[in-house]
């Protein structure tokens, strides 16, 4: 899962620049709030997870781990 | 085509280019989209390395080479191959000339086929280079400006450094649009409900929303380290965090402007345009070129709303908003529904190497649909953030600049300091702001109250002994001079006292208009007694109410009047009171109290206001000071006594020393009497409602002696005021007058000035001496200058005292004054606002303001706008209430949910009482089965196989019991009964008992296509009948055919036959006979089954490729040959047949999903689809009113329904909750399409009434006001208004417009008055029809056709401009330049 998530942000977001896991994403501003709605919009397509705005915050979405982490607790449930 | 050669590539416009390029084709000549920087570039390289760079720049970047070909329908861009622009090198003083030159160079336009940028190197003395570069924005945005420098500057660093720049590896703008990435579905229905959900373009400061020229005025100012600060530390807090800063930093600024928008237009549904960059995917970040998208963002305030709870709103729309943001998923009609944009930028060229210091320039223009754009820089902590407003000049006047950007602050300041504070209490006016200065005059107010005013009865008496014979009043019921008055009134108030009416007591007036109702009045105050007006003209049961609250001590009356209403308190003839000389003592008037007037109450209850002597004394002064054109002025006594306008015209002229002149009511009928007050002419004053004004400014004419006219009641648009003014003459003044009953008949006043008073609504003017007004905001703040906001009324002396008997309702709207604490304001309901002169404005009632689609109308701009129509003599609107009561017509039952149906006073429906007129010729077409059993044996000669005829049998009773008598006519007959998949249990047995029992055969027919048909059915139709009428009578044909059967029976009843075929038409000329009509119902037939539905397309074949089938088959009804009663059919069947009633439809049909239809009917239509056809079965004395009442009011199985439904796919469309209509009612000679066509001209479509009702005469209530309940309802569909006005075209021109119009929209019929915003054209549409246009051969620009709107306005034009260009030239020049902002104020708007 880690590593789907890390290509399609490299691939498509960050033009293929390699991140870390724990790189900040969003303060840094490597990726912008469109580029997360992306993110969004793959992980909702790739996952058969649904993301409320609620979720949308920085815990979530700020490094590739979190990102991840996420994604887990929402498939586990 | 040659010009093409060498092109590398062409693709036509993306959606955000489309865009510009409409809005450059509205404004050709505005510089509004050119793009511009000037930057330093660092180490000052010599010019040739930057002309070196640049062309390297233009060879990597396709975007500074596109240019766009317009020859075709639509246009496109391709790769010119060389730079779409020139690249200069200018010597220049110092930066301040460069500056100076390159805002100069940036307003040039770029004539985008050839030439999209303009480049320089300009050279200072001190040998700086600056590098300008202004590019048009089709092809460019403020990321792609990064882009662009950002690899300049690296090619300079490089051929500084010796080496020769990368080759082009750049990612590339063209393939973009060539390949444009798919909208997702989801994406697409989240805009259309967006943009279904659209809202009205605020009225920011009262001004329209309509679009001005693109001059913009620029207003920069530094967001401060302090407030940066603090926005910084809000978002660290949880609940304002977002994914990033910059999100959460817009966010903070959305939910600011939002609140702004707010408070200066007062609007609740607020939607503003937000800055997207486009930029998805990495790929994209690299590209010169537009990618930028404007989305709406909308959020609707509550009444207590936050800053944080807005937020909250923001926030959540704003996620769904970027989720949603796909490139060119913005459209025209999404960027019509904001014009406020808010663009939070965030890229800057601080890190940019080799770039020092840069200006982002700018242009002087924006665009004009766009009121106000607010570009806010924030780029972090560290740097200093910016505001950097850009108003529409001609909408922002720089007042109102000040205003705006001072007022957003205040609303920002206060979101950082205290989140959670309502948005409403932020106070925003301050001491320069007209509001707050009335606040202030309380001196002023004092010393106005100050010098003593004169009692009504004092004042009277004075003049009595300076000239007790001058004549006080005349014309009906006499003439009476001062002493005579003085005497009656003794004596009235004397038989008052003798029959035993205290002090303040009430005592009823129910008198007619005439010297003894003036009389009475005094002596009712002689007395010391509180007169109450009952006026005779009210309804028995209204003046019972209003003495059941009054319970009046005595009632004055009159003998004529004795007949319409008696009283339940005592009851005082006047004619029984002697009269007495003049002189005598009254035996004082100890009471403060002069009377009550009731007003009709929201509740229902009428109102008493009680109003003090002080305060009428003082009112009648100021009136009769404010509004007599000379002294002792003569003032008509015309209006209803129990409305308080009438006040005026009695105690003015008693204060003044002047006469009235009364006009007797009539005893029935209309009261017309204003219009006999300007035959005669024979006042000087005369007071009046907008209504009265309307109605005698029909007829102008010169008077002699009335000056003044006092408007009062209800509002007065400049446009009726204007026509009164032109009908009457300059020397007449036009007084228009506020004021509440409860603040004493009027506040405030102003004279109208046809030349500065240009607004909608005549202004209110200024407060009357000693009153205090105030406007104050729903946080209680005084409002800013032109905000509307709530009118207060206060002072001294100026308020009534309260309601009578109910201290409840007193104390809501009556409260302590917050500017004068000793006093108390009435809180009025109306909004208003104050112009910067000082004139208040009115805006109607707050709580009467329609409310359509969430969005606040103000009825009366429509009206306004209406009554501009030189051809509209008056106009009212109203918007369609829900149907709240249903009336049933008492002979059919139908009701009055039923569209068309109107009940009569005698309880009767118009279907009935028409059915009347040509039940006698109707009858002929019926007749007996004798006739019947003819045409059968008649046609069986034609019989090719073993039946003489087809029946179709639904397994119902009508269609079961006609098949048993058609057995008694032949025994050859073939049943047939569509099996639609729905068919009953019940009914299936019924059938199968039933023709076993004739011994008659039966066949089931069906098709695969049923549930399709269904679904085609209800969506046309909104039912399921008539899909499936038509399968039977299609699979019916071909199995007769097959069959070789000559003839079909039906079993339709005589109601269904009237209710689809028999129309009212088909009777009226006496000349038809029943062979016409089957001629006519044929003919129908053929068009019915060549009708392309679903039915016809499943079913048909070649069944209908010509005639035959309807001359080898024939049709008849059996009920058109036999007439019985339903009982008698039951009867029947019960004895006679082993039929059973069916149980489990719940009716007596035998269809199950007819349930469906029923419920699809009720929900979506608004009325029971058998409604109709059972009030024809009453009708035809086939059902009684009863039994048809029982089987429509037959409960729904919603469930059940909902699972029918599911299983054919269809989808209820539930009628919007929200989705009223407005109605407007007008009088004159134009037309329903001319007032509708004409308010397209001046409104925002969602101001356009959906109906237009003429009526002869506006009606009136006894007061002068108008009678709502006696408003018509609009007849549904307003189609013969549409098609009333199409007029074919007619000249080649005019046809050949019309083809291209059609094609372009996709419509056929295109008339000459259509008019082309209305049939939905927009700007791209323009654009290809002047494309298509100038191919054949008709001069026409996109232009063009948003100024001359209709076809033939547009026809002519073209001819006009084949003539020499001189003529075309004039056309231009008579172009009301306002007319077209109006024009492209439509044009961004959602359609309806």
């Amino acid at each position: 899962m880690h590593e789907t998530i890390r290509e399609f942000i490299e691939a498509d977001l960050v033009l293929e620049r390699e991140i870390t896991a724990d790189e900040p994403l969003l303060l840094s501003g490597m990726i912008d709030s469109l580029g997360v709605m992306r993110i969004v919009a793959f992980l909702e397509a790739s996952f058969g997870i649904k993301i409320p705005a609620s979720d949308l915050k920085i815990s979530n979405f700020g490094t590739l781990n979190a990102i991840a982490a996420y994604v887990a607790k929402r498939t586990a449930a | 085509m040659t010009e093409r050669a060498g092109h590398l590539a062409e693709a036509p416009l993306t959606s955000p280019q489309k865009m510009l390029w409409a809005g450059q084709q509205m404004a050709p000549n505005s510089p509004l989209y050119n793009m511009a920087w000037l930057v330093e570039l660092e180490g000052s390289p010599d010019t040739e390395t930057v002309r070196r760079a640049f062309d390297g720049l233009c060879r990597s970047r396709d975007a500074l080479r596109l240019v766009i070909r317009t020859s075709d329908a639509e246009p496109a861009q391709y790769d010119s191959g060389q730079p779409a622009g020139r690249f200069g090198a200018v010597d220049v003083e110092d930066d301040a000339a460069a500056r100076h030159w390159a805002e100069q160079r940036i307003g040039r336009g770029f004539d985008l086929s050839r030439e999209t940028f303009e480049a320089a190197c300009l050279r200072t003395r001190s040998g700086d280079c600056l590098f300008y570069f202004c590019q048009h924005h089709i092809f460019t945005d403020a990321w792609s400006g990064r882009v662009l420098l950002e690899d300049l500057a690296a090619r300079i660093a490089a051929l500084r450094t010796g080496r020769e720049p990368e080759p082009a590896s750049a990612a590339q703008f063209l393939p973009r649009a060539l390949e444009p990435r798919p909208i997702p579905d989801a994406v697409r229905d989240h805009w259309s409900a967006v943009k279904r959900n659209a809202v009205a373009l605020p009225r920011l400061y009262g001004q329209s929303g309509e679009p001005g020229e693109s001059a913009a005025a620029v207003v920069r100012i530094p967001l401060g380290s302090e407030r940066s600060e603090k926005l910084s530390q809000l978002v660290t807090q949880d609940r304002f965090a977002a994914l990033s800063r910059h999100q959460a930093a817009f966010n903070v600024y959305a939910t600011a402007l939002l609140a702004w928008m707010h408070r200066v237009s007062g609007q609740e549904r607020l939607s503003l345009g937000t800055v997207t960059h486009g930029r998805h995917a990495a790929t994209d970040l690299d590209v010169a070129g537009c990618m930028v998208e404007l989305f709406p963002l909308a959020a609707a305030l509550d009444p207590d709303e936050t800053f944080a709870s807005l937020h909250a709103k923001v926030a959540e729309t704003g996620m769904d908003l970027l989720r949603n943001a796909a490139p060119g998923a913005s459209t025209a009609g999404l960027q019509g529904g904001f014009n406020v944009v808010l663009n939070h930028i965030t890229a800057s060229f601080a890190d940019v190497s080799g770039i020092g210091r840069a200006d982002w320039l700018d242009n002087g223009h924006s665009d004009p649909r766009h009121a106000v754009r607010l570009n806010v820089s924030d780029y972090g902590e560290s740097a200093g953030g910016e505001l950097k407003w850009l108003f529409n000049a001609s909408t922002f006047d720089a007042p109102r600049r000040e205003a705006a950007q001072l007022h957003f602050l205040r609303l920002l300041d206060r979101f950082l300091d205290d989140p959670d504070a309502r948005i409403g209490s932020v106070d925003l006016a301050d001491g320069d702001d007209q509001s707050v200065r009335l606040t202030r005059r309380q001196a002023e107010i004092r010393a106005e109250a100050a010098s003593p005013v004169q009692d009504v009865l004092d004042a009277f008496a004075k003049h009595l002994a300076d000239d007790p014979d001058a004549p006080v009043i005349a014309g009906d019921g006499g003439d009476l001079d001062r002493k005579g008055l003085a005497a009656r009134s003794d004596a009235i108030a004397a038989a008052l006292a003798y029959a035993g009416v205290g002090q303040g007591d009430l005592v009823g007036l129910h008198l007619t208009r005439s010297p003894d109702l003036v009389a009475a009045m005094l002596g009712a105050l002689k007395r010391g007694a509180v007169f109450v007006p009952f006026d005779p003209q009210q309804p028995a049961q209204r003046l019972d109410r209003i003495a059941e609250e009054a319970r009046p001590a005595l009632v004055l009356s009159e003998a004529a009047l004795a007949e319409r209403w008696a009283p339940a308190a005592r009851r005082l003839d006047l004619a029984d009171i002697a009269p007495r000389t003049a002189g005598t003592p009254s035996e004082g008037s100890a009471c403060d109290r002069a009377y009550v007037i009731f007003t009709s109450g929201s509740t229902g209850t009428p109102k008493g206001v009680v109003v003090g002597r002080a305060a009428l004394s003082r009112y009648a002064h100021w009136a009769a000071r404010e509004f007599s054109p000379v002294p002792r002025a003569r003032w008509a006594l015309h209006s209803a006594t129990g409305f308080d306008l009438t006040i005026t015209s009695i105690f003015a002229p008693l204060v003044a020393g002047g006469q009235i002149r009364s006009y007797r009511e009539p005893a029935d009928g209309p009261d017309l009497s204003v219009l006999r007050v300007f035959e005669e002419d024979a006042v000087d004053v005369v007071k009046l409602t907008p209504a009265h004004l309307a109605l005698v400014t029909e007829t102008p004419r010169r008077l002699e002696n009335i000056r003044s006219l006092v408007l009062g009641g209800e509002e007065l648009t400049t446009a009726l005021a204007g026509r009164a003014q032109a009908a009457f003459g300059r020397d007449v003044d036009i007084w228009n007058e506020y004021g509440p009953t409860e603040a004493v008949v009027g506040c405030m006043s102003h004279r109208f000035d046809p030349v500065s008073d240009t607004g909608r609504a005549v202004p209110i003017g200024r407060p009357a001496a000693a009153t205090a007004i105030y406007l104050l905001d729903a946080g209680g703040n005084p409002a800013p200058d032109e905000v509307p906001a709530e009118l207060f009324v206060g002072g001294i002396e100026r308020l009534a005292d309260g309601y009578f008997r109910n201290s409840e309702a007193t104390d809501e709207v009556f409260l302590p004054d917050p500017f004068a604490p000793s006093r108390r304001i009435y809180r009025t309901g109306d909004l208003g606002s104050v112009a910067r002169d000082g004139t208040l404005r009115y805006h109607g009632r707050l709580d009467t303001q329609l409310k359509l689609r969430g969005v606040r109308i103000e009825p009366a701009e429509i009206v306004a706008a209406a009554m501009a129509h030189p051809d509209v003599g008056s106009c009212v609107i109203r918007m369609n209430a829900p149907r709240k009561s249903i009336a049933h017509c008492t002979r059919c039952g139908v009701g009055t949910d039923t569209p068309g149906i109107e009940i009569d006073d005698t309880g009767v429906c118009t279907t009935c009482s028409g059915f009347d007129s040509f039940r006698e010729r109707a009858s002929e077409y019926f007749g007996d089965l004798g006739a019947f059993a003819g045409i059968v044996k008649d046609r069986a000669r034609f019989r090719r196989g073993d039946y003489d005829c087809l029946m179709l049998l639904s397994g119902g009773k009508d269609s079961s019991y006609a098949l048993c008598r058609l057995a008694e006519v032949t025994p050859r007959i073939l049943a047939a009964t569509l099996d639609n998949g729905f068919i009953s249990e019940g009914a299936k047995e019924n059938i199968r008992r039933v023709t076993a029992d004739l011994g008659i055969e039966h066949r089931f027919l069906s098709t695969p296509a049923m549930n399709e048909i269904f679904v085609d059915s209800l969506k046309r139709h909104a039912n399921v009948c008539n899909g499936c009428f038509k399968t039977i009578y299609t699979l019916g044909l071909k199995l007769a055919r097959d069959e070789g059967i000559p003839l079909i029976v039906t079993g339709l009843s005589r109601g269904q036959m009237f209710e689809t075929r028999l129309t009212r038409e088909l009777f009226e000329t006496r000349a038809r006979n029943p062979d016409e009509i089957d001629d006519m119902v044929l003919a129908a037939r053929r068009a019915y089954h060549r009708y392309p539905d679903t039915a016809s397309q499943r079913l048909n074949g070649n069944l209908f490729d010509d005639d035959r089938i309807f001359d080898e088959v024939t049709f008849a009804d059996f009920y058109r040959y036999c007439d019985v009663p339903v009982s008698e059919v039951y009867r029947y069947l019960d004895e006679k047949m082993s039929w059973i009633r069916p149980v489990d439809t719940g009716r007596s049909t035998n269809c199950l999903i007819n349930d469906a239809g029923i419920h699809v009917h009720k929900t979506e239509r608004g009325f029971h689809n058998y409604a109709v056809p059972y009030s024809w079965d009453v009708r035809m004395g086939h059902k009684t009113l009863e039994e048809a009442q029982t089987e429509l009011d037959d409960e729904i199985d919603e469930a059940h329904v909902r699972s029918i439904l599911d299983e054919i796919g269809y989808e209820i469309r539930r009628p919007d909750a929200e989705d009223s209509e407005l109605i407007c009612y007008y009088t004159g000679e134009a037309g329903p399409g001319d007032v509708r066509r004409h308010l397209a001209k001046c409104l925002p479509r969602e101001m356009i009434p959906e109906h237009f009702v003429h009526l002869s005469r506006v009606p009136l209530t006894a007061n002068g006001k108008i009678d709502d309940a006696r408003l018509p309802a609009p007849a549904r569909g307003g189609g013969e208004e549409a098609n009333a006005d199409f007029v074919a075209p007619a000249t080649r021109t005019e046809r050949r417009l019309a083809e291209i119009w059609g094609e372009v929209l996709n419509r056929a019929n295109i008339g000459t008055a259509d008019n082309y915003l209305e049939i939905g054209g927009d700007s791209i549409g323009a654009i290809q029809i002047a494309a298509r246009c100038r191919a054949a051969g008709l001069a026409i620009s996109p232009i063009d056709i948003f100024r001359h709107q209709t076809l033939q306005a547009l026809a002519a034009f073209a001819d006009g401009a084949a003539a020499p260009r001189e003529a075309a030239k004039q056309v231009r020049a008579s172009v009301d330049p306002d007319n077209l902002k109006k024009l492209a104020a439509l044009l961004g708007k959602p359609k309806s």
